[in-house]
């Protein structure tokens, strides 16, 4: 396997400018065919609300079913019921390889869980992490559901076990009905280096379930980490994923030796992701190119793939002058993300100026970068007048399910087009 | 094998031509460059002002043929230094096999054409000249400003004329250059003497045939020597571009036979 890492940059700097920018595209290719051991926990939220509408803890058993059924033979894999506490539903303790048999009576297992208690997440993914010992080799994904909030334990102590888990293993978190908390959930992910979507209606359960199991069954490699050096006196101003989706991995650097630190991927299978790397340097003289930054895959000790990230200072406008349109469109859907948070924020506080202002931005960065997701779930929200300055009137009545979804999806960027 | 850092002074591998601590960028092979084939010389070298050199040059002696091409990366586009480069490796591997002017732009042209274009409007491009010296005559292509200058015993010509107006180049190879229909003129000397190839970088310092030809001439028996006194002329001018220089003899003989 190797990861093919493209670099786009606008190189040239007028003299004295320290901040270089860069989108880094990182391609895995050559999958081995051979599949990779892997290792699987579903955690389905079983507290007393489940019942309420009964079809939730209905749809969740049907959704575990089909992961269950998604899973390849041999995976190793368990179901944990959460509620106030943790407890595995089957088997009765660490991980069984699937099998037809094993398969059966989780399924089985599955269909007796009952609904009662209360929420706290971190006690079942404290739960999750120690089923996965001893599976260090393997791919580590979770499945997290969750229809509520995290009452039942004190937010550290959430924190704590994010903390703890980080890098153990990769969880995708859905939030089914509308009564979970999207900040909460999106904490949980992107400690977690997994997605966060909703599942407004308990029906689509299943299809995401299925979806996400066959995702994280082509997953070829745990735990690729990407190695960014960067000359003396430089400063990494930030790291972040900016496609397919939006993950800030600044505060997640390991580092590595005196120049250079290690920011954790996850897991790849065959698949391109879009990285924006911000470095200051020392400016140098104009004439003087400057490596100010190698990006390189790892996995283990071994180097799968490396870019160079180059800094040229010159006194020719022309050149510096020059916007990369890759380095823009991320800059902008980064932007959008931002204002969606902040204006469903707002629009929550009843600041209702701020929240029509912010969204306004939204639309009108969305229409600009051809980011016709967002662009469609920010119609549901407001009435956009002129999606060309952004002129838009919030509506009078949303349901809750599209306001979640706006804010669960804002860090959903569209890939710039090239050629 | 590892060297010192021109910048920092700390040790560098020169695996990727970059400090491993302060980053800056090393000397790279291209930033001077000599060929030195006897009958025919060339010298192309990065200047004092721009960060790397953007030009090209190959040379090729041939049975009775020598064949020069120089390319001079458009500074403004993209990719320059890759543009030149590729534009004289198409063409003179067609001269080489006996190809005509014509057909070695053309080569030139797809080269160049097939590089990447990262922004608008900045298509990677290049300048083009190239000469095919035989014995009694020499043939000379060119796109953009780089200029063919023949300079014999008692003569002095400027074989080109650029295409720009101003400094602003009217023709140049690249993927936003349209159709490039390339100026050929061949020149037939009554004359021993040398054809000089070069970017603008030289003759920004030194227009004029006459001037060129009062410099080459008492070293046009060697034209080594010839490219490297031009060149130094160039930098200790200022350097502001990059210069590159071709001196080749007419006919195109040895230096032993032009001892006689």
């Amino acid at each position: 396997m190797s990861f093919q890492v493209d670099v786009y940059q606008n190189e040239y700097l007028p003299a004295g400018a320290r901040e270089v920018n860069a989108i880094v595209t990182v391609t895995a290719t050559g999958l081995t065919t051979s599949p990779t051991a892997a290792a699987e926990v579903i955690i389905i939220d079983c507290s007393g609300s489940m019942e309420y509408p009964r079809a939730k803890l209905v749809a969740a058993k049907q959704a575990t079913c089909a992961a269950i059924d998604a899973l390849r033979d041999g995976v190793a894999f368990a179901v944990v019921a959460g509620t106030d506490t943790a407890s595995t539903v089957y088997p009765s303790a660490g991980l069984v390889a699937a099998s037809q048999r094993t398969r059966r009576e989780a399924k089985a297992a599955v269909q007796r869980l009952k609904a009662g208690g209360g929420t706290a997440i971190g006690s079942w993914l404290s739960l999750a992490s120690t089923l996965f010992r001893g599976h260090e080799d393997a791919l580590r994904h979770a499945i997290l559901l969750t229809d509520g909030r995290n009452e039942h334990e004190k937010p550290a102590h959430l924190e704590r076990v994010l903390a703890e888990c980080e890098g153990r293993f990769v969880c995708d978190c859905r939030g089914v009905g509308t009564d979970w908390e999207v900040a909460e959930l999106r904490k949980v992910s992107t400690a977690l280096l997994g997605t966060v979507d909703i599942v407004a209606d308990p029906a689509g359960l299943e299809a995401d379930f299925q979806a996400m199991t066959a995702d994280a069954m082509g997953k070829a490699v745990a735990d690729v980490r990407l190695r960014l050096w960067t000359p003396q006196g430089a400063k990494v101003k930030f790291v972040k994923q900016v496609a397919p989706s939006m993950v800030d991995l600044t505060g997640k650097r390991a580092d590595t030796g005196p120049r250079h630190g290690d920011y954790p991927t996850g897991s790849w299978g065959s698949e391109s992701r879009d990285y924006h790397v911000c470095v200051e340097v020392n400016p140098a003289s104009v004439g003087d190119v400057m490596l100010a930054g190698r990006v390189s895959l790892l996995v283990g000790d071994e180097v799968l793939g490396q870019g160079m990230v180059k800094a040229v200072w010159t006194d020719d406008e022309a050149l510096s002058t020059r916007i990369s349109k890759e380095v823009a469109h991320y800059t902008g859907q980064a932007e959008l993300a931002g204002v969606i948070q902040e204006g469903m924020r707002a629009r929550r506080d009843g600041d209702l100026d701020r929240a029509t202002a912010k969204l306004g931005r939204a639309v009108k960065l969305a229409a600009e970068s051809g980011n016709g997701d967002t662009a469609a779930l920010l119609a549901k929200v407001v009435d956009v007048v002129d999606p060309v300055t952004g002129t838009v009137r919030l509506k009078a009545k949303v349901t809750e399910a599209d306001a979640m979804t706006l804010d669960t999806r804002s860090t959903k960027t569209s890939r710039v087009r090239r050629g | 094998m590892t060297v010192n850092c021109a910048g920092c002074g700390s040790a560098v591998t020169p695996s990727d031509n970059f400090c491993e601590t302060c980053g800056l960028g090393q000397p790279t092979g291209r930033d001077h460059v000599e060929i030195d084939l006897g009958a025919a010389a060339g010298i192309s070298d990065r200047g004092l002002v721009h960060h790397r050199n953007e030009d090209a040059v190959a040379l090729h002696v041939a049975e009775n043929a020598v064949l020069a091409v120089v390319s001079d990366g458009v500074s403004t586009s993209d990719l320059a230094d890759e543009a030149s480069r590729a534009a004289v490796d198409a063409a003179i591997e067609v001269l080489a096999a006996g190809g005509a002017t014509e057909k070695a732009v053309a080569a030139a042209v797809a080269a160049v054409a097939v590089l990447p274009i990262r922004y608008d409007d900045t298509a990677p491009s290049c300048t083009y000249v190239s000469a095919v010296i035989k014995p009694d005559e020499v043939t000379v292509g060119w796109v953009g400003d780089s200029r063919a200058y023949w300079i014999g015993a008692t003569e002095a010509l400027l074989l080109t004329v650029d295409d720009a107006r101003g400094h602003a180049l009217t023709a140049w190879l690249g993927a936003d250059a349209g159709e490039v229909v390339p100026h050929v003129t061949t020149y037939c000397p009554a004359e021993p003497g040398v054809v000089v190839l070069c970017s603008d970088g030289l003759w920004n310092y030194l227009g004029s045939a006459d001037d060129l030809a009062d410099l080459t001439r008492p070293l046009a028996a060697e034209p080594m020597s010839a490219a490297a006194e031009l060149v130094r002329l160039a930098i200790g001018m200022g350097g502001h571009d990059n210069v590159t220089v071709v001196v080749a003899s007419l006919p195109p003989t040895s230096k032993r036979s032009d001892r006689r």
